[in-house]
């Protein structure tokens, strides 16, 4: 135990350190073996078991939810979708009827000499008789009319003129339609509709015409005339 | 004296640091293995005791040891015979005899001191 000190110690210390680092791996791997699923008690695992089960219900609660909240995103979405393309039509529509939007398609158009003794309210009722026959958009002399188009008359030089906005309708007076053209002709031309009248009353003849194509371009500025 | 104590306990820090893990499977050899190292150590211990160490002989018993309990122990699982048995058997015995002799060695230095 004296003279052999010092050699008896390293060699028991690395069989030790060797030893030492054995016994804690395989506590380790000891503890780990006692944690499987194996080892566990069957009340534990009844338990485990039941807390999967409730977890299990509770997901499929919540994809059941998600996939209610999906149906839903997508039916309000095809509802805004159908919202969005009425909103367009109608846009589109009071678009015509304000006059901001170039039209062009078939109609009719009617075409006064100046030998016709008109009064302005022969050509309000020439172009109310025109929306009445399902005219989508009218223009006389390349006046467009829309809400606040005015016709008015005024002395100038000592006859009577029809006014436009205030300014004078020159002849021939052309009044142009668009909208189904046989519709707007017998819309004028009926026994005892506006074009006899006028024809049998004054001897006005209207000259009316059926056109493929016509085009009414917008108006310049939808606040002219105010 | 206390560098053994020493060594043993870094050994465990060591081992407990590594996330360094056997599988499952060889848990039985290791367990095995580890009884035959724990056999070697305790001759060692004995040997010192009887004035008769050799550096040497511990080292290469101490490895041959376990690597024979450990290849015997899976040898035993490959034919279906449980051989590792025979090693916790054999080196158990060997442990308490061990530890006999040091217990006797003890008390005779103890007896000569009085």
């Amino acid at each position: 135990m004296t003279g052999k000190n010092k050699s008896w110690q390293i060699p028991l210390t690395i069989t030790l350190v060797l030893l030492g680092f054995l016994l804690s791996v395989q506590f380790k791997v000891q503890q780990d073996l006692l944690n499987t699923l194996n080892m566990q008690k069957t009340e534990d695992l009844v338990a485990m078991l039941r807390n999967i089960h409730y977890k299990k219900a509770s997901l499929e609660t919540e994809v059941d939810e998600l996939q209610f909240q999906l149906s839903e995103y997508k039916n309000s979405l095809s509802v805004e979708q159908t919202l969005y393309a009425n909103m367009t039509l109608e846009i589109n529509r009071l678009q015509v009827a304000y006059g901001t939007l170039d039209v062009h398609g078939p109609g009719i158009s009617v075409i006064l000499y100046g030998d016709s003794l008109l009064i302005f309210y022969d050509i309000i009722d020439i172009i109310n008789e025109l929306w009445a026959s399902g005219a989508e958009v009218i223009s006389i002399n390349d006046h467009r009319i829309y809400f606040n188009t005015r016709f008015t008359d005024a002395t100038i030089n000592g006859s009577l003129e029809i006014m436009v906005n205030d300014e004078m309708l020159l002849y021939p007076i052309i009044i142009q339609a668009i909208g189904d053209p046989h519709a707007l002709e017998t819309g004028l031309t009926f026994p005892g509709g506006i074009v006899d009248n006028l024809t049998t009353l004054y001897n006005i003849h209207p000259e009316i015409k059926r056109e493929t194509e016509i085009l009414i371009p917008a108006t310049v500025s939808p606040r002219r005339g105010r | 004296m206390w560098l053994p104590i020493i060594g043993l306990i870094v050994g465990i820090i060591f081992g407990s640091i590594f996330t360094f893990s056997i599988p499952v499977m060889y848990a039985k050899y290791m367990g095995v293995a580890l009884l035959a190292g724990l056999d070697s150590v305790l001759g060692g211990v004995r040997s010192i005791m009887e004035d008769s160490f050799d550096g040497p002989i511990l080292l290469t018993g101490f490895f041959t040891n376990i690597l024979l309990a450990a290849f015997l122990a899976y040898v035993g699982d490959r034919l279906g015979v449980e051989l590792y048995l025979a090693a916790v058997f054999a080196f158990g015995v060997r442990l308490f005899h061990n530890l006999a002799a040091i217990r006797r060695i003890i008390l005779n230095k103890f007896n000569h001191h009085l």
